[in-house]
């Protein structure tokens, strides 16, 4: 269906959400009706050349007429009467088109609303994010996520830790360390919390995804929705409230936009504009647990491949030190990082959005080590839980 | 150190210092020098004396020094020569620098311990005076003249431990008297990025102009800038990465098979653009 403006998306979401919460064996609905997903897409960073800003508007035109797109996936785009609103329909064969609604009220972050079964959802999105350099995920720190909680009341949490990447290879009858675990309840963070101190735990776990429930206003209103916000910057939602829903996701977009401003201006590194001073930090990941193998760690993160999406070469500079020039894949930019055993230093270029540094840091965090800082140059935390 | 020469270590290092890099001392810092660039056409006139100078400058101590590297046995005169009219106030007026920092001034020459002795003669005669500091296993030590700053030149008594191997690089790639291997390590990358952001034709200008230090040159030193680029990038077009690029009349345009490997992450020619990169790397540096 497309949205002609924002309240029919609501009427829209809102039906369906009524729809999922029916739905089950025996009902008219089916067993399967899909809950509404939404991705904060980055959708349009800092280019280096300003001649290539068409707004987010001319951005998701280009994204859809673009042939590698429409060859996996052919699109179509509807806009609204409402300016920062349109629809997005994916064609498949023999089946139902998919729709999303994307809301680019912020022009650089994107919220980017669906109700269809994950796997196909999931497909969309990361051959739209594949197809177009302006576009790519976010990702949600355990830090953001956590501080999430004080948006909506937290009722689940996930922890996970999937493997380690600086194993060796030969290594194979050994089982990769992994721990995935979910809380139930309103007390579930301070579980989680102490769960984290736990010694039997010392690798650390990282948090993937926190169950809100949110409803703006009146904490005991029936018009709530409870949202699964995901690390990979995914939510899913059900309910009784699409603007529910709304008004968490438009919160976490606003605190995700602040988080990659914050990095932006403090750490890119560029000489100012008067010349002579050269602005920018760089950025320091410290690690919990020393590095085992840094080289076959460097391989794996910069094969290029998902969830890392890096691509470099490792330059072994000594037996404790690997420096790479890396380029990210999904938003086409560059970053400098050194690996020592204890620490990953970070240099952004300033036409490098911060997001690829929050994605590199939260895949630290899911599959390095959980316990990893990101500091500044006097060792305070950049990122506040 | 494998693709960075001695210069850009020790521009590197004392940047990092400075900042509050993890892995290198923070004394530096917490005495207060930042660093600080000076572009070259405000000190020299041409040539390599007129490239972007460092400076490491403290309001706290009331003391600048400009920091000239030497990876060769002997210092070029020449180098020493451009800061001998220098004055305070020029200093003052016509460079980021403030009064506070320019109280006190002068040179340190940052060069290897294999060449003290000539460099101890080389210096010798020089009215300014440099300070010498000798790049050794351990860190830096200093050999003469030592910094009017009791407290800064202790730092460096009997040496300031460092280790090499894990000091940053990633403040100032290459520069243009980097070898080219120490440009293609750099700019390789840099073209890969502009490919991934699907932008398939790239002059080398601009590729030229994303270098961090590409404003504060004087022509002389963009035009040898831009000539290793060019020699680095061609290089790579006409061997290793043949199939990924070529060079034409200033510009670089990526083939399909660059297009279409970028647009696939993962995908085995993207690893093999890495192996050829490294390849590159190997016959650059001889």
């Amino acid at each position: 269906m497309i949205a002609r403006n924002r309240s029919h998306l609501a009427s829209i979401m809102d039906g369906h959400m009524n729809r999922v919460r029916n739905s089950g064996p025996g009902t008219p609905d089916g067993r399967n009706a899909a809950p509404i997903k939404t991705y904060l897409i980055e959708g349009c960073g800092p280019l280096p050349d300003p001649d290539d800003v068409v707004g987010p508007f001319g951005t998701l035109r280009l994204i859809t007429q673009d042939p590698v797109l429409s060859d996996r996936f052919p699109v179509r785009m509807h806009p609204s009467s409402d300016p920062c609103l349109a629809t997005i329909r994916g064609l498949r064969a023999n089946h139902a088109p998919i729709s999303f609604y994307v809301d680019y009220t912020d022009p650089r972050f994107w919220l980017l609303y669906g109700f269809a079964p994950s796997r196909i959802a999931d497909r969309f999105i990361s051959t739209l994010v594949a197809t177009h350099r302006d576009v790519g995920r976010t990702t949600f720190c355990s830090e953001f996520l956590s501080a999430a909680t004080d948006i909506g009341s937290a009722v689940a949490l996930s922890l996970d830790h999937e493997g380690v990447m600086d194993e060796e290879e030969k290594d194979v009858a050994r089982v990769p360390e992994s721990v995935k675990a979910r809380l139930w309840g309103t007390q579930a963070e301070r579980l989680t919390n102490l769960m984290r101190q736990l010694g039997s735990l010392s690798d650390g776990i990282a948090l993937s995804q926190v169950r809100l429930r949110h409803s703006p206003g009146n904490h005991d209103s029936e018009r709530f929705s409870l949202n699964d916000v995901r690390f990979d910057g995914r939510m899913i939602t059900r309910g009784t409230s699409f603007s529910a829903h709304r008004s968490l996701a438009e919160a976490l977009r606003t605190r995700y936009a602040r988080q990659v401003a914050d990095i932006e201006s403090g750490y890119q590194v560029r000489l100012e504009d008067s010349g002579g001073v050269l602005l920018g930090k760089s950025l320091a990941l410290h690690l919990a647990r020393p590095v085992r193998n840094l080289q076959r760690l460097c391989e794996r993160i910069f094969s290029s491949a998902s969830p890392f999406l890096l691509w470099g070469l490792p330059v072994q500079r000594g037996p404790g030190s690997v420096c790479v020039k890396a380029v990210d894949l999904d938003l086409g930019q560059r970053m400098d990082l050194e690996f020592t055993p204890d620490f990953i230093r970070l240099f952004v270029p300033k036409e490098t959005s911060g997001s690829a540094v929050l994605r590199f840091y939260t895949n630290v965090q899911h599959r390095l080590d959980p316990r990893v800082r990101m500091l500044d140059q006097d060792e305070n935390e950049i990122l506040q839980p | 150190m494998k693709y960075c020469s001695h210069k850009l270590s020790v521009q590197n290092l004392l940047i990092g210092m400075c900042r509050g890099s993890p892995g290198v001392p923070r004394t530096i810092r917490r005495m207060g020098y930042r660093d600080r660039w000076i572009a070259g056409n405000l000190l020299g006139r041409t040539g390599t004396a007129a490239d972007p100078v460092l400076v490491l400058a403290s309001a706290q101590s009331r003391h600048s020094f400009f920091v000239e590297a030497c990876e060769e046995p002997e210092m070029d005169p020449g180098r020493l020569d451009r800061y001998a009219s220098v004055t305070a106030v020029d200093l003052r007026e016509r460079t980021p620098l403030s009064q506070d920092q320019t109280e006190l001034y002068g040179v340190a020459v940052f060069g290897l311990e294999e060449h003290r002795d000539t460099l101890r003669s080389s210096i010798r005669d020089s009215k300014l005076k440099p300070t010498l500091l000798l790049r050794t296993g351990d860190g830096l030590v200093i050999d003469a003249n030592p910094f009017p700053k009791v407290a800064l030149a202790n730092l460096f008594r009997p040496v300031l431990s460092l280790d090499w191997e894990s000091a940053p690089l990633g403040w100032i790639a290459y520069d243009h008297e980097s070898n080219l291997a120490e440009v293609a390590q750099a700019v390789i990358p840099q073209v890969i990025a502009y490919a991934a952001g699907r932008v398939n034709r790239v002059k080398i200008g601009r590729v030229c102009e994303d270098h961090l230090l590409w404003d504060l040159s004087t022509r002389a030193a963009r035009r040898q800038m831009r000539a290793k680029v060019n020699a680095a990038l061609s290089s790579a077009a006409r061997h290793e990465f043949s199939e990924f690029f070529t060079l034409r009349s200033g510009a670089l345009t990526f083939s399909g098979t660059a297009q279409a490997a970028i647009r696939a992450p993962g995908s085995p020619t993207l690893k093999r653009m890495a192996r050829h990169h490294a390849a590159l790397l190997e016959r650059l540096a001889g």
